[in-house]
């Protein structure tokens, strides 16, 4: 029994003295003391108050805390009552997907209770326990400061962010997000915490080869455990390939796998599904399952997979759905056919081809780029590699499922709620009717959630033992079984002539999707969809091939493609002007698009189809180029006091898009409540980003109601109505027209119903604030309420709900540049990111405090790209670094010193309330700008990311 | 797992409860984290234990209790700025609330952050075993680290005033170092220690002979030295291949002679 005292009261707590701390706080129903690294002492979210100090409660052990104080997160105020630092942290945006908010929240406490005007440099020292992956740290300084001003003088002084659009009451104002108050708080909101006492837990017994036939798995004596419930292998579980691709249906992605195969692919494979009634069982159970692996060559690089005689990652049999090739039999007649390989099924054509190990490809351009390298003045050609990078959430995968009155319910940590409800139809054989998806908050997604990476197991599982389960990534699993940044080869070709303007581009991307082709077509597509039409050029080809290979999986990650493509590029571009001897902004300048610019390249760049050629539409990438040059002052050369350490400036411009034209659906439905207020069901799926907060303004603004009045429901696959998610920049543009019809057409519903009740014109009644219908002809009013109270009385009408379904053909693109400013030192290859700007058009900023705080995270993000973020896997596909502290993540010590994010007022016509997308594209200008401004320092060309020290001083002739 | 924990409240309780099936836990940074090396039955905890947290200052020298955490030491005037230029090498202020310098002495990780400058500093532990106490030298300490296994540190003693530099080399601020070097001058000549990952901690003795002989050695002359060293292993990971650490550790000899001929060194801080 351990005695001490939890946020200020007394307690005994049954426990093991040798469990952790965070162990014994759970037990005591602290669940908000979260762990997000498996007790590395790394992330922080298990941050506590230890007499006084903080601490990390998984470092501490339970029976350590015998007579101590101990105060945790969901101390501090609950959702209705703030305290001064929580709303802070709301107000200046940085509550995005908030898995470490609330233990920010007791770090800034303890700050202020300690210090009541602590300087930059204390912020700095308090948060440099906790990792934050989506806002970055550049505002919490602006929350400490708001902070200050609040305690001191009682209100704020300083401007949060700026505000656009002033004819409107919430669209591009600053306002606290709808979700912020229950995460910074530490309420239940993610799926963890909402497991039933009975659930039992799942681990999953993984491949320690990189590629091997299972040829047996006995279970016999785990199954013989007590408390062991069901062992599911590849021999056991339903026949049924798919893939984990959550896309629009069907995928461009080749369906390649199945819950468990007969032959492992990668190391971390899945081999067996353990459940049990408790955790300790699973992993003892685990460890008791033999197996008989029959290892096979394996390939990791695409060199290695494209060479003549390469081993086969997938050997079995090809099937199209769709367009199947005339000497199909013929082509699988060469593969081996072994029934352990599974096969592989392509919905529609790919340009696959397993017998090479390519798993999708595409060809395509315009114009002549052979002439134009012949007319060109200068050509360079150079090839550009990436590495193999980790999303990182702070919220590891997890799903937990339950049956309920013969239906399957399955709480997921998604960006695809409806594309996990489809998949995990496909696995159990239940209609969808059948199966409940509930999102939850999103502890950061980055796009591997939307690959569907537990929930077809998790969901299987209760489906086949009809017992609640949980499934929880570690930390390694992040790393060695889920989804991640393609590696990628971008070869760039680019013709110039002597004023600067680009005659031809050619790009040949060869990409490593891994042993699975999820997201294998349309990820390294962005590398050229999202970075050729910045160019006003008529010569332009590209040559895209995706390889299997024997690696942990690759999939959908921030960004998709473009940041690679952007970094060849935009590398090439200022190589090119390099060589040109022209200045890289006046080239810029010169062959970048504006609207109205007929986007021809785009045809061949759907996604599995004919894409849509478009003119540019709004833009304001001129205005963003301008901008950085001016701020970062292009041209002027800075000198370090220090001779070992060289100053240089880079910077590129970026795009991205807004959803997938064409292929993108959102769906909501607006209601009018008993007391006026307003309840939005929507299928969108905010991850943490203010999603919700835009359905809420695009409505509030529509239905002249105050935010605070509207509930938005998303996420829930009972209530909500169909979206394709949130992936690609969608949220905003899709989901958020769908509020925006979905609203107006509410508001012709409660104009009607109006006119009915006053028995006048509907065209005399307008809307007006705060929620009431106003005569222009009589200047009688009727309240929501009195129009809804009468419409659902016995006589009335019925209930005003209106559905909004948005498709559209238009595409709003979102551009931006990015400046980057690094001190090298030519003695030890260090970089000094020194001053870091993003300047993004993101059409109307509907969360413009937000928006800032995306800008900033997905910035730092790719700089942790850019130097040091890498996955180093070993001789045998093993990764070595598959921890938080071994692969390296930028914290706030990494932080540029000099950060600055600035949004460019564009209003789309296209967007709700010209708003376009705003974070994904934010992870696209690193690379580029900081090789350019090492070039601009030292002289060398990096070539290949991360941009370590060690390939600084080779490229430097330093060292070997 | 350890089965059992032990709140030791006395270093004497402390010693006579350890057993080979057991370990000293100080801070629980390392013990107590993800991949611990540290396999025990019985986990001694030295939390409650009194008399290791102190830090006095007495004729010229600075002892500081082996549970003093790397916070603390930043925070203490008495403590010496080349020490605290280390503890800052740790750059998660809750993880420095928690490790302590003796739980860093004892762990001898080879990426460690206070051990370098220790050597350099000619840091002496006084420890306690079953056999009694001792006075020992840092060197000494980590020589015969399985004869001093069993014995707890009590305290560290290094001198306020003397010229030394570090330098760490990482991915980030919290990853694992590659490299972290140190160099002070003693005499007339300097001492040089290093912890290489996945090499070794290493007193740069022969370096330091060679320099002494030869002073003028360039500074090409010197990274060469470091090139062709063959008392230490060497190998190529995923922290850097074995001409980059090699590299790395000749061209940081190189800063430490300028920096410490031009009195650059933390001395003059403390």
């Amino acid at each position: 029994m351990i005695n001490c005292t939890i946020n200020g009261k007394k307690r005994s707590i049954d426990i093991d003295p040798v469990k952790s701390l965070r162990e014994m706080l759970l037990k005591n129903g602290n669940f908000a003391v979260r762990d997000s690294d498996d007790a590395e002492g790394f992330c922080g979210s298990d941050t506590v108050l230890l007499d006084g100090t903080p601490v990390f409660a998984n470092l501490v052990l339970a029976g350590e805390a015998e007579g101590c104080e101990i105060v945790t997160p969901d101390s501090l105020g609950d959702s209705m009552h703030l305290t001064v630092v929580q709303q802070a942290l709301i107000d200046a945006g940085v509550v995005q997907s908030a898995y470490n908010a609330p233990a920010a929240a007791l770090l800034m406490t303890w700050l202020f209770d300690n210090n009541p005007d602590p300087s930059r440099e204390d912020v700095k020292d308090v948060l440099s326990g906790i990792f934050i992956r989506d806002a970055g740290y550049e505002q919490y300084y602006l929350a400490a400061k708001l902070i200050k001003e609040k305690l001191a003088t009682g209100e704020y002084k300083t401007e949060i962010a700026p505000e656009f659009r002033p004819q409107l009451k919430s669209v591009g104002k600053v306002m606290p997000k709808v979700d912020a108050p229950q995460l910074v708080s530490g309420e239940r909101a993610f799926v963890e915490d909402y497991v039933d006492d009975d659930t039992c837990y799942m681990v999953v017994l993984r491949s320690p080869y990189a590629h091997a036939y299972v040829n047996k798995i006995d279970t016999s004596k785990a199954e013989a455990l007590p408390g062991v419930i069901k062992v599911i292998t590849a021999y056991n579980c339903p026949d049924v390939t798919y893939m984990s691709a959550g896309q629009g249906e069907p995928e461009p992605s080749p369906h390649d796998r199945r819950l468990l195969n007969k032959k492992v692919r990668h190391v971390g494979d899945r081999v067996a599904a353990i459940v049990a009634e408790t955790l300790e069982e699973a992993i003892k159970a685990r460890d008791l399952i033999e197996v008989e692996y029959e290892p096979l060559d394996a390939v990791f690089t695409v060199e290695e997979a494209m060479a003549e005689g390469a081993p086969l990652v997938h050997n079995g049999r090809v099937q199209y759905n769709a367009g199947a090739p005339d000497d199909l039999d013929e082509y699988n007649a060469k593969l081996s056919g072994d029934e352990r390989e599974g096969k592989v099924v392509y919905q529609f054509p790919l340009h696959g081809d397993v017998l090479h190990n390519v798993a999708a490809a595409n060809h395509g351009g315009i114009g002549d780029v052979d002439k134009a390298f012949e007319e060109a003045d200068a050509v360079v050609e150079a090839t550009y590699q990436t590495s193999q990078i980790q999303h990182t959430p702070l919220e590891t995968h997890i799903c937990f499922s339950k049956l309920e009155n013969g239906r399957l319910i399955v709480y997921a940590s998604t960006q695809v709620p409806y594309h996990v409800r489809r998949i995990v139809s496909w696995v159990t054989g239940l209609p969808q009717n059948k199966i409940h998806v509930i999102k939850t908050r999103v502890g950061g997604g980055y796009g591997s959630k939307q690959d569907i990476l537990v929930e077809d197991l998790t969901a299987y599982a209760t489906f086949a033992t009809g017992r609640p389960v949980l499934y929880h990534n570690t930390r390694e699993e992040e790393f060695i079984a889920n989804s991640t940044r393609h590696p990628m080869r971008v070869h760039v070709k680019m013709g110039g002539k002597k004023d600067g303007s680009i005659t031809g581009i050619y790009m040949k991307v060869d990409a490593n999707t891994g042993p699975y082709g999820n997201h294998a077509l349309t990820v390294p597509m962005n590398s050229c969809s999202k970075t050729l039409p910045l160019f006003k050029c008529d010569n332009m080809k590209y040559d895209l091939t995706i390889y299997y290979t024997n690696t942990p999986p690759a999939g959908a990650y921030q960004g998709y493609g473009t940041p690679k493509g952007t970094y060849g590029l935009m590398m090439a571009m200022c190589e090119l002007a390099d060589k040109l001897g022209v200045d890289y902004k006046e080239m810029v300048l010169k062959n970048h698009v504006e609207e109205g610019y007929m986007l021809e390249i785009l045809k061949g760049l759907g996604e599995g189809r004919e894409g849509n050629v478009v003119p540019v539409g709004s833009c304001g990438l001129r205005e963003a180029v301008e901008k950085g040059c001016e701020m970062i002052e292009w041209g002027k050369r800075e000198e370090s006091d220090d001779p070992d350490w060289k100053i240089g400036k880079g910077f590129a411009m970026i795009m991205q898009g807004s959803g997938l034209p064409g292929l993108d659906h959102a769906n909501a439905i607006a209601k009018l409540e008993m007391d006026g207020s307003i309840i939005v069901l929507s299928g969108a799926a905010d991850i943490g980003t203010g999603l919700d907060t835009i359905i809420a303004k695009v409505a509030s603004d529509i239905l002249c109601v105050p935010v605070e009045r509207i509930t938005v429901i998303t996420g829930d696959t009972d209530s909500g109505a169909f979206d394709t998610g949130s992936y690609a920049s969608s949220g905003t543009f899709f989901s958020g027209n769908a509020a925006v019809v979905a609203s107006t057409k509410l508001k012709e519903m409660i104009l009607n119903e109006a006119a009915l009740q006053l028995g006048e014109d509907k065209d005399d009644m307008e809307l007006d604030w705060p929620g009431e219908v106003i005569s222009k002809k009589t200047g009688k009013k009727l309240s929501y309420y009195e129009i809804i109270h009468t419409a659902t009385s016995g006589t009335g009408r019925g209930h005003l709900i209106a559905p909004g379904s948005f498709t559209t053909a238009a595409s709003s693109v979102p551009y931006g540049a990015h400046f980057a400013q690094v001190a090298v030192n030519i003695k030890t290859g260090e970089v000094k990111v020194q001053k870091f700007y993003a300047v993004q058009d993101a059409g109307t900023p509907i969360n413009p405090e937000a928006a800032l705080c995306q800008m900033y995270g997905a910035s730092l993000k790719s700089i942790g790209h850019t130097l040091y973020e890498d996955m180093i896997l070993d001789e045998d596909g093993r990764c070595v670094n598959a921890n938080m502290t071994d692969y390296g993540v930028p914290m706030i010590s990494e932080q540029p010193d000099d950060f600055k994010a600035v949004l460019i007022d564009v209003d789309d016509p296209d967007g709700p309330f010209g708003a376009k997308s705003i974070s994904e594209i934010a992870c696209n200008g690193a690379a580029p700008a900081i090789g350019n401004a090492i070039h601009d320092a030292c002289g060398v060309w990096m070539r290949s990311w991360p941009m370590t020290p060690e390939k600084i001083l080779r490229e430097l002739g330093k060292i070997k | 797992m350890a089965s059992q924990l032990l709140m030791a409240k006395s270093p004497e309780e402390a010693i006579s409860a350890k057993t080979a099936q057991a370990a000293f836990l100080a801070g629980g940074t390392e013990v107590n984290r993800l991949g611990s090396s540290v396999d025990a039955e019985t986990l001694i905890s030295l939390k409650k234990c009194s008399g290791l947290d102190g830090i006095e200052s007495d004729a010229g020298y600075v002892t500081i209790g082996s549970m003093c955490t790397f916070q603390q030491l930043i925070e203490s005037d008495k403590v010496p700025a080349y020490i605290r230029e280390a503890a800052h090498f740790m750059a998660s202020r809750t993880k420095r609330n928690m490790a302590t310098i003796g739980g860093n002495i004892a762990s001898m990780r080879r990426d460690s952050y206070m051990i370098p400058a220790l050597i350099a500093a000619g840091a002496v532990l006084e420890l306690a075993g079953s056999g009694g106490s001792c006075r020992i030298g840092i060197e000494e300490y980590l020589d015969k680290a399985a004869e001093y296994a069993g014995c707890l540190i009590l305290s560290v003693t290094v001198p306020e005033k003397i010229k030394l530099m570090s330098k760490r080399y990482s991915n980030t601020a919290q990853s694992h170092a590659v490299l972290t070097m140190s160099a002070a001058v003693c005499g007339d000549g300097i001492v040089m220690a290093a912890a290489l990952k996945n090499s070794g901690i290493y007193r740069l003795m022969d370096f330091e002979k060679a320099l002494k002989a030869d002073p003028e050695m360039s500074d090409d002359d010197i990274i060469s030295w470091f090139r062709n060293w063959d008392a230490i292993r060497v190998e190529a990971d995923m922290f850097g291949g074995e001409d980059y650490k090699r590299y790395l550790m000749g061209v940081t000899a190189c800063d430490f002679r300028a920096g410490l001929a031009s009195g650059s060194g933390k001395e003059v801080e403390s």
